[in-house]
Protein backbone atom coordinates (compact mmCIF):
# COMPACT_ATOMS: atom_id res chain seq x y z
CA UNK A 1 0.00 0.00 0.00
CA UNK A 2 2.80 2.38 1.04
CA UNK A 3 4.80 1.42 -2.08
CA UNK A 4 1.92 2.24 -4.40
CA UNK A 5 1.36 5.56 -2.58
CA UNK A 6 5.07 6.39 -2.91
CA UNK A 7 4.95 5.45 -6.59
CA UNK A 8 1.90 7.67 -7.09
CA UNK A 9 3.50 10.65 -5.33
CA UNK A 10 6.70 10.19 -7.37
CA UNK A 11 4.60 9.99 -10.55
CA UNK A 12 2.71 13.19 -9.70
CA UNK A 13 5.95 14.99 -8.76
CA UNK A 14 7.63 13.95 -12.00
CA UNK A 15 4.64 15.10 -14.05
CA UNK A 16 4.54 18.39 -12.14
CA UNK A 17 8.12 19.05 -13.16
CA UNK A 18 7.28 18.22 -16.77
CA UNK A 19 4.30 20.58 -16.67
CA UNK A 20 6.64 23.37 -15.55
CA UNK A 21 9.62 22.49 -17.74
CA UNK A 22 7.65 22.34 -21.02
CA UNK A 23 6.23 25.89 -20.73
CA UNK A 24 9.59 27.23 -19.50
CA UNK A 25 11.23 25.66 -22.57
CA UNK A 26 8.56 27.26 -24.77
CA UNK A 27 9.07 30.65 -23.07
CA UNK A 28 12.79 30.40 -23.90
CA UNK A 29 11.84 29.49 -27.50
CA UNK A 30 9.49 32.52 -27.65
CA UNK A 31 12.31 34.73 -26.35
CA UNK A 32 14.66 33.36 -29.01
CA UNK A 33 12.00 34.11 -31.65
CA UNK A 34 11.35 37.59 -30.29
CA UNK A 35 14.90 38.76 -29.66
CA UNK A 36 16.35 36.89 -32.62
CA UNK A 37 13.86 38.70 -34.90
CA UNK A 38 13.85 35.80 -37.32
CA UNK A 39 10.63 37.15 -38.82
CA UNK A 40 12.70 39.97 -40.33
CA UNK A 41 14.40 37.44 -42.60
CA UNK A 42 13.15 37.30 -46.19
CA UNK A 43 11.67 33.80 -45.93
CA UNK A 44 9.71 34.42 -42.72
CA UNK A 45 8.71 37.87 -43.93
CA UNK A 46 7.21 36.28 -47.03
CA UNK A 47 5.51 33.55 -44.95
CA UNK A 48 4.13 36.17 -42.61
CA UNK A 49 2.77 38.24 -45.49
CA UNK A 50 1.10 35.13 -46.93
CA UNK A 51 -0.42 34.12 -43.59
CA UNK A 52 -2.10 37.52 -43.03
CA UNK A 53 -4.99 36.47 -45.25
CA UNK A 54 -5.60 33.16 -43.47
CA UNK A 55 -5.21 34.51 -39.94
CA UNK A 56 -7.39 37.54 -40.63
CA UNK A 57 -10.10 35.45 -42.36
CA UNK A 58 -10.33 33.03 -39.40
CA UNK A 59 -10.51 35.79 -36.79
CA UNK A 60 -12.96 37.89 -38.79
CA UNK A 61 -15.34 34.90 -39.11
CA UNK A 62 -15.12 34.22 -35.37
CA UNK A 63 -15.57 37.87 -34.44
CA UNK A 64 -18.32 38.56 -36.99
CA UNK A 65 -21.28 38.45 -34.51
CA UNK A 66 -19.59 40.97 -32.17
CA UNK A 67 -18.44 42.98 -35.13
CA UNK A 68 -22.01 43.11 -36.44
CA UNK A 69 -23.34 44.42 -33.12
CA UNK A 70 -20.53 46.95 -32.84
CA UNK A 71 -21.05 48.21 -36.41
CA UNK A 72 -24.80 48.50 -35.82
CA UNK A 73 -24.29 50.60 -32.69
CA UNK A 74 -21.72 52.75 -34.47
CA UNK A 75 -24.12 53.34 -37.37
CA UNK A 76 -26.80 54.61 -34.98
CA UNK A 77 -24.26 56.94 -33.39
CA UNK A 78 -23.10 58.14 -36.82
CA UNK A 79 -26.66 58.89 -37.95
CA UNK A 80 -27.07 61.04 -34.85
CA UNK A 81 -24.01 63.07 -35.86
CA UNK A 82 -24.96 63.55 -39.52
CA UNK A 83 -27.46 66.37 -38.85
CA UNK A 84 -24.97 68.37 -36.78
CA UNK A 85 -22.21 67.81 -39.33
CA UNK A 86 -24.51 68.90 -42.17
CA UNK A 87 -25.24 72.18 -40.39
CA UNK A 88 -21.55 72.75 -39.80
CA UNK A 89 -20.68 72.02 -43.42
CA UNK A 90 -23.30 74.50 -44.62
CA UNK A 91 -21.70 77.18 -42.46
CA UNK A 92 -18.23 76.28 -43.70
CA UNK A 93 -19.24 76.11 -47.36
CA UNK A 94 -18.51 79.75 -48.14
CA UNK A 95 -15.17 79.65 -46.37
CA UNK A 96 -14.22 76.39 -48.06
CA UNK A 97 -15.08 77.61 -51.54
CA UNK A 98 -12.81 80.65 -50.97
CA UNK A 99 -9.90 78.47 -49.81
CA UNK A 100 -10.54 76.00 -52.65
CA UNK A 101 -10.29 78.82 -55.19
CA UNK A 102 -7.10 79.96 -53.49
CA UNK A 103 -5.67 76.43 -53.68
CA UNK A 104 -6.53 76.03 -57.37
CA UNK A 105 -4.94 79.37 -58.29
CA UNK A 106 -1.85 78.44 -56.21
CA UNK A 107 -1.59 75.07 -57.96
CA UNK A 108 -1.84 76.71 -61.39
CA UNK A 109 0.83 79.20 -60.39
CA UNK A 110 3.18 76.40 -59.22
CA UNK A 111 2.56 74.47 -62.46
CA UNK A 112 3.55 77.57 -64.47
CA UNK A 113 6.73 78.07 -62.40
CA UNK A 114 7.64 74.39 -62.78
CA UNK A 115 7.24 74.51 -66.55
CA UNK A 116 9.38 77.69 -66.64
CA UNK A 117 12.07 75.97 -64.57
CA UNK A 118 11.71 72.71 -66.54
CA UNK A 119 11.41 70.89 -63.16
CA UNK A 120 10.81 67.13 -63.09
CA UNK A 121 7.29 66.01 -62.28
CA UNK A 122 8.23 63.37 -59.72
CA UNK A 123 5.64 64.61 -57.21
CA UNK A 124 2.79 63.32 -59.36
CA UNK A 125 1.33 60.05 -58.22
CA UNK A 126 -1.76 57.96 -58.50
CA UNK A 127 -3.57 56.36 -55.55
CA UNK A 128 -5.90 53.56 -54.66
CA UNK A 129 -8.52 53.84 -51.93
CA UNK A 130 -8.72 50.91 -49.53
CA UNK A 131 -10.92 50.05 -46.59
CA UNK A 132 -9.38 49.47 -43.17
CA UNK A 133 -10.38 45.96 -42.08
CA UNK A 134 -8.17 45.63 -39.00
CA UNK A 135 -7.10 48.41 -36.66
CA UNK A 136 -4.27 47.55 -34.24
CA UNK A 137 -3.10 51.11 -33.71
CA UNK A 138 -3.36 51.03 -29.92
CA UNK A 139 -0.09 49.27 -29.10
CA UNK A 140 3.59 50.11 -29.49
CA UNK A 141 3.67 48.21 -32.78
CA UNK A 142 0.79 50.16 -34.30
CA UNK A 143 -0.43 48.67 -37.59
CA UNK A 144 -3.56 48.54 -39.77
CA UNK A 145 -4.79 45.89 -42.19
CA UNK A 146 -6.31 47.16 -45.46
CA UNK A 147 -8.28 45.23 -48.06
CA UNK A 148 -5.86 45.58 -50.96
CA UNK A 149 -3.00 43.27 -51.80
CA UNK A 150 -0.97 41.75 -54.61
CA UNK A 151 -4.15 41.34 -56.66
CA UNK A 152 -4.40 45.16 -56.73
CA UNK A 153 -0.67 45.64 -57.49
CA UNK A 154 0.08 46.89 -54.00
CA UNK A 155 3.76 46.79 -53.11
CA UNK A 156 5.85 47.03 -49.95
CA UNK A 157 6.81 50.61 -48.94
CA UNK A 158 3.90 52.31 -50.70
CA UNK A 159 2.99 55.46 -48.72
CA UNK A 160 -0.42 55.50 -47.02
CA UNK A 161 -2.42 58.63 -46.26
CA UNK A 162 -5.76 59.63 -44.85
CA UNK A 163 -7.70 62.69 -45.99
CA UNK A 164 -5.55 65.03 -43.87
CA UNK A 165 -2.06 63.64 -44.21
CA UNK A 166 0.40 60.75 -44.30
CA UNK A 167 -0.24 57.98 -41.74
CA UNK A 168 2.34 55.32 -42.64
CA UNK A 169 3.57 52.92 -45.29
CA UNK A 170 2.87 49.35 -46.45
CA UNK A 171 5.03 46.84 -44.58
CA UNK A 172 3.62 43.45 -45.71
CA UNK A 173 1.55 42.54 -48.76
CA UNK A 174 -0.68 39.48 -48.87
CA UNK A 175 -2.88 38.23 -51.72
CA UNK A 176 -5.84 40.45 -50.93
CA UNK A 177 -4.78 42.17 -47.69
CA UNK A 178 -1.85 44.38 -46.74
CA UNK A 179 -0.40 45.63 -43.47
CA UNK A 180 0.26 49.32 -42.89
CA UNK A 181 3.10 50.31 -40.54
CA UNK A 182 1.81 53.47 -38.87
CA UNK A 183 3.97 56.52 -38.17
CA UNK A 184 3.23 55.97 -34.48
CA UNK A 185 4.90 52.52 -34.62
CA UNK A 186 8.21 52.51 -32.75
CA UNK A 187 9.89 51.00 -35.82
CA UNK A 188 8.78 53.90 -38.04
CA UNK A 189 11.36 56.45 -39.30
CA UNK A 190 10.37 59.13 -41.85
CA UNK A 191 12.58 61.97 -43.16
CA UNK A 192 10.66 65.25 -42.72
CA UNK A 193 10.85 69.00 -43.25
CA UNK A 194 9.71 71.41 -40.55
CA UNK A 195 8.40 74.96 -41.12
CA UNK A 196 8.46 77.02 -44.31
CA UNK A 197 12.24 77.38 -43.97
CA UNK A 198 12.62 73.64 -44.53
CA UNK A 199 14.61 72.34 -41.54
CA UNK A 200 15.25 68.66 -42.03
CA UNK A 201 14.76 65.99 -39.35
CA UNK A 202 13.78 62.39 -38.73
CA UNK A 203 10.23 61.58 -37.52
CA UNK A 204 10.34 58.69 -35.03
CA UNK A 205 7.25 56.77 -33.85
CA UNK A 206 6.60 56.67 -30.09
CA UNK A 207 3.85 54.09 -29.74
CA UNK A 208 0.82 55.54 -27.97
CA UNK A 209 2.40 58.99 -27.56
CA UNK A 210 2.88 61.70 -30.20
CA UNK A 211 5.76 61.03 -32.60
CA UNK A 212 8.93 63.08 -32.21
CA UNK A 213 11.41 64.61 -34.64
CA UNK A 214 15.10 64.16 -33.90
CA UNK A 215 18.36 65.21 -35.60
CA UNK A 216 16.99 68.69 -36.36
CA UNK A 217 19.44 71.45 -37.18
CA UNK A 218 18.69 74.94 -35.82
CA UNK A 219 16.07 73.57 -33.46
CA UNK A 220 15.90 77.00 -31.78
CA UNK A 221 14.39 78.50 -34.94
CA UNK A 222 11.43 76.13 -34.89
CA UNK A 223 8.20 77.40 -33.32
CA UNK A 224 5.10 75.73 -31.95
CA UNK A 225 2.54 75.36 -34.72
CA UNK A 226 5.07 74.93 -37.55
CA UNK A 227 3.96 72.43 -40.17
CA UNK A 228 5.72 69.09 -40.59
CA UNK A 229 5.78 67.54 -44.07
CA UNK A 230 7.62 64.69 -45.74
CA UNK A 231 10.97 65.67 -47.24
CA UNK A 232 10.96 63.09 -50.04
CA UNK A 233 14.44 61.91 -49.06
CA UNK A 234 14.78 58.14 -49.29
CA UNK A 235 12.34 58.01 -52.20
CA UNK A 236 9.55 56.22 -50.34
CA UNK A 237 7.31 59.19 -49.54
CA UNK A 238 6.53 61.95 -52.04
CA UNK A 239 7.79 65.35 -50.81
CA UNK A 240 5.60 68.02 -49.16
CA UNK A 241 2.93 65.64 -47.87
CA UNK A 242 1.40 66.96 -44.66
CA UNK A 243 2.01 64.95 -41.49
CA UNK A 244 1.28 67.22 -38.57
CA UNK A 245 2.41 70.25 -36.65
CA UNK A 246 4.85 71.06 -33.85
CA UNK A 247 3.24 70.99 -30.41
CA UNK A 248 6.31 71.10 -28.20
CA UNK A 249 10.10 71.02 -28.20
CA UNK A 250 13.10 70.19 -26.01
CA UNK A 251 16.77 70.89 -26.56
CA UNK A 252 17.19 67.95 -28.93
CA UNK A 253 13.73 66.80 -30.03
CA UNK A 254 10.40 68.13 -31.25
CA UNK A 255 6.97 66.72 -30.38
CA UNK A 256 4.49 66.44 -33.22
CA UNK A 257 0.73 66.20 -33.27
CA UNK A 258 -0.34 64.33 -36.41
CA UNK A 259 -3.26 65.76 -38.41
CA UNK A 260 -4.97 62.46 -39.03
CA UNK A 261 -7.10 60.84 -36.36
CA UNK A 262 -6.18 57.24 -37.22
CA UNK A 263 -8.80 55.70 -34.91
CA UNK A 264 -11.58 57.54 -36.78
CA UNK A 265 -10.45 56.49 -40.26
CA UNK A 266 -12.40 53.93 -42.25
CA UNK A 267 -10.60 54.27 -45.60
CA UNK A 268 -7.06 55.18 -46.60
CA UNK A 269 -5.25 56.14 -49.80
CA UNK A 270 -2.37 53.93 -50.96
CA UNK A 271 -0.12 56.17 -53.04
CA UNK A 272 1.69 54.47 -55.91
CA UNK A 273 4.41 57.10 -55.90
CA UNK A 274 7.09 54.41 -56.03
CA UNK A 275 5.41 52.61 -58.94
CA UNK A 276 5.12 55.88 -60.86
CA UNK A 277 8.86 56.47 -60.49
CA UNK A 278 9.73 53.00 -61.76
CA UNK A 279 7.49 53.24 -64.82
CA UNK B 1 -5.78 13.72 -15.26
CA UNK B 2 -5.52 16.06 -18.23
CA UNK B 3 -8.37 17.87 -19.93
CA UNK B 4 -10.88 15.86 -21.97
CA UNK B 5 -11.14 16.30 -25.75
CA UNK B 6 -14.15 18.52 -25.14
CA UNK B 7 -12.11 20.53 -22.67
CA UNK B 8 -9.27 21.05 -25.15
CA UNK B 9 -11.76 22.01 -27.83
CA UNK B 10 -13.43 24.53 -25.53
CA UNK B 11 -10.07 25.95 -24.46
CA UNK B 12 -8.87 26.41 -28.04
CA UNK B 13 -12.23 27.86 -29.05
CA UNK B 14 -12.03 30.33 -26.20
CA UNK B 15 -8.45 31.31 -27.12
CA UNK B 16 -9.43 31.87 -30.77
CA UNK B 17 -12.55 33.80 -29.77
CA UNK B 18 -10.57 36.02 -27.40
CA UNK B 19 -7.77 36.69 -29.89
CA UNK B 20 -10.43 37.65 -32.46
CA UNK B 21 -11.56 40.42 -30.09
CA UNK B 22 -8.48 42.33 -31.25
CA UNK B 23 -10.13 42.58 -34.67
CA UNK B 24 -13.18 44.36 -33.34
CA UNK B 25 -12.03 46.45 -30.39
CA UNK B 26 -9.14 48.86 -30.31
CA UNK B 27 -8.98 50.36 -26.83
CA UNK B 28 -5.99 52.38 -25.70
CA UNK B 29 -6.18 51.32 -22.08
CA UNK B 30 -7.28 47.70 -22.39
CA UNK B 31 -4.71 45.15 -23.47
CA UNK B 32 -6.38 41.89 -24.53
CA UNK B 33 -3.10 39.97 -24.16
CA UNK B 34 -3.03 40.88 -20.49
CA UNK B 35 -6.72 40.06 -19.99
CA UNK B 36 -6.02 36.64 -21.45
CA UNK B 37 -3.13 36.37 -19.01
CA UNK B 38 -5.53 36.97 -16.10
CA UNK B 39 -7.61 34.03 -17.34
CA UNK B 40 -4.56 31.81 -17.72
CA UNK B 41 -3.34 32.75 -14.26
CA UNK B 42 -6.72 32.30 -12.56
CA UNK B 43 -7.53 28.85 -13.93
CA UNK B 44 -6.43 25.93 -11.79
CA UNK B 45 -4.59 23.79 -14.32
CA UNK B 46 -3.92 20.13 -13.88
CA UNK B 47 -0.45 19.51 -12.44
CA UNK B 48 0.43 16.96 -15.10
CA UNK B 49 -0.82 19.09 -17.97
CA UNK B 50 1.65 19.35 -20.88
CA UNK B 51 -0.50 19.96 -23.97
CA UNK B 52 -1.89 23.36 -22.93
CA UNK B 53 1.53 25.13 -23.10
CA UNK B 54 1.91 23.93 -26.69
CA UNK B 55 -1.51 25.38 -27.56
CA UNK B 56 -0.62 28.66 -25.84
CA UNK B 57 2.64 28.87 -27.79
CA UNK B 58 0.83 28.26 -31.09
CA UNK B 59 -1.96 30.76 -30.32
CA UNK B 60 0.69 33.29 -29.28
CA UNK B 61 2.28 33.03 -32.72
CA UNK B 62 -1.19 33.31 -34.28
CA UNK B 63 -1.91 36.53 -32.34
CA UNK B 64 1.51 37.98 -33.22
CA UNK B 65 0.80 37.42 -36.92
CA UNK B 66 -2.61 39.08 -36.57
CA UNK B 67 -1.32 42.11 -34.65
CA UNK B 68 1.91 42.48 -36.62
CA UNK B 69 4.14 42.07 -33.56
CA UNK B 70 7.48 40.24 -33.63
CA UNK B 71 6.85 36.51 -33.23
CA UNK B 72 7.17 35.30 -29.65
CA UNK B 73 5.77 38.35 -27.83
CA UNK B 74 2.25 37.11 -27.02
CA UNK B 75 3.33 33.51 -26.50
CA UNK B 76 5.90 34.44 -23.87
CA UNK B 77 3.33 36.50 -21.92
CA UNK B 78 0.70 33.72 -22.07
CA UNK B 79 3.20 31.08 -20.99
CA UNK B 80 4.68 33.26 -18.25
CA UNK B 81 1.31 33.56 -16.49
CA UNK B 82 0.55 29.88 -17.12
CA UNK B 83 3.83 28.85 -15.46
CA UNK B 84 3.13 31.20 -12.57
CA UNK B 85 -0.28 29.58 -12.09
CA UNK B 86 1.32 26.11 -12.11
CA UNK B 87 4.04 27.14 -9.63
CA UNK B 88 1.60 28.58 -7.08
CA UNK B 89 -0.64 25.55 -7.57
CA UNK B 90 2.23 23.11 -6.92
CA UNK B 91 3.23 25.09 -3.82
CA UNK B 92 -0.32 24.93 -2.49
CA UNK B 93 -0.92 28.69 -2.67
CA UNK B 94 -3.73 28.56 -5.21
CA UNK B 95 -6.50 28.88 -2.64
CA UNK B 96 -4.75 31.75 -0.84
CA UNK B 97 -6.43 34.55 -2.78
CA UNK B 98 -4.50 37.42 -1.18
CA UNK B 99 -1.11 35.80 -1.85
CA UNK B 100 -2.25 34.93 -5.37
CA UNK B 101 -3.22 38.57 -5.98
CA UNK B 102 0.12 39.87 -4.63
CA UNK B 103 2.02 37.43 -6.87
CA UNK B 104 -0.07 38.57 -9.85
CA UNK B 105 0.63 42.26 -9.18
CA UNK B 106 4.36 41.53 -8.75
CA UNK B 107 4.40 39.58 -12.02
CA UNK B 108 2.54 42.39 -13.79
CA UNK B 109 5.03 44.92 -12.42
CA UNK B 110 7.97 42.77 -13.54
CA UNK B 111 6.44 42.47 -17.00
CA UNK B 112 5.88 46.24 -17.12
CA UNK B 113 9.51 46.96 -16.12
CA UNK B 114 10.90 44.35 -18.51
CA UNK B 115 8.82 45.62 -21.45
CA UNK B 116 9.85 49.23 -20.87
CA UNK B 117 13.52 48.36 -20.36
CA UNK B 118 13.49 46.28 -23.53
CA UNK B 119 11.96 49.13 -25.56
CA UNK B 120 14.38 51.61 -23.97
CA UNK B 121 17.51 49.60 -24.78
CA UNK B 122 16.35 48.26 -28.13
CA UNK B 123 14.77 51.40 -29.59
CA UNK B 124 16.39 54.12 -27.42
CA UNK B 125 12.86 55.15 -26.57
CA UNK B 126 11.37 56.10 -23.21
CA UNK B 127 8.03 54.34 -23.60
CA UNK B 128 7.01 54.88 -19.98
CA UNK B 129 3.87 57.03 -20.06
CA UNK B 130 0.66 57.67 -18.12
CA UNK B 131 -1.29 55.71 -20.74
CA UNK B 132 1.01 52.70 -20.48
CA UNK B 133 0.93 52.74 -16.67
CA UNK B 134 -2.88 53.13 -16.68
CA UNK B 135 -3.22 50.06 -18.93
CA UNK B 136 -1.34 47.96 -16.37
CA UNK B 137 -3.32 49.45 -13.46
CA UNK B 138 -6.59 48.60 -15.20
CA UNK B 139 -5.39 45.00 -15.49
CA UNK B 140 -4.73 44.96 -11.74
CA UNK B 141 -8.29 46.25 -11.16
CA UNK B 142 -9.78 43.70 -13.55
CA UNK B 143 -8.03 40.81 -11.83
CA UNK B 144 -10.43 40.48 -8.87
CA UNK B 145 -13.74 40.25 -10.81
CA UNK B 146 -12.30 37.98 -13.51
CA UNK B 147 -10.61 35.74 -10.97
CA UNK B 148 -13.87 35.43 -8.99
CA UNK B 149 -15.80 34.49 -12.14
CA UNK B 150 -13.28 31.79 -13.08
CA UNK B 151 -13.06 30.33 -9.55
CA UNK B 152 -16.87 30.24 -9.33
CA UNK B 153 -17.29 28.57 -12.72
CA UNK B 154 -14.51 26.06 -12.03
CA UNK B 155 -16.02 25.08 -8.66
CA UNK B 156 -19.46 24.79 -10.21
CA UNK B 157 -18.05 22.58 -12.95
CA UNK B 158 -16.36 20.32 -10.34
CA UNK B 159 -19.63 19.95 -8.43
CA UNK B 160 -21.48 18.90 -11.57
CA UNK B 161 -18.81 16.25 -12.21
Amino acid sequence: MRTSRNFYSRYVKKNSYISILIPIGLIILSFIFYFGRFDNSNLLNELRAKSINTVYSITSIVSSPISLIKNGLESIYEIQNIYEENQRFKEMQLLDSASFQEMVSMKLKIAQYESLLNASKDIEYDYRTSRIVGDFSNNFNGTLIVNSGKEENIEVDMPVSGSNGIIGRISHVGESLSRVLLISNINSRIPVIISEDGYHGMLIGQGRENPIVEFVEHIEKISIGDLVTTSGKGGIFPPFQLIGQVVGKNSDEIQISIFENIAALSHVKLLNYKLKKEN
Amino acid sequence: MNLSYKGYLLLNGFLLFFISFNNVFNFNLIDFTLIMSIFLYSIKWNKSEWLVPLFLFAWGIFQDILLGINLGYSGSIFLFFYVLSQIISINGLFEEQKVKFIIFITALLLLFIFKNLFIYFNYQLNYLSVGELSAFLIMALLYMPLNSIIIYSQKKNEKIR
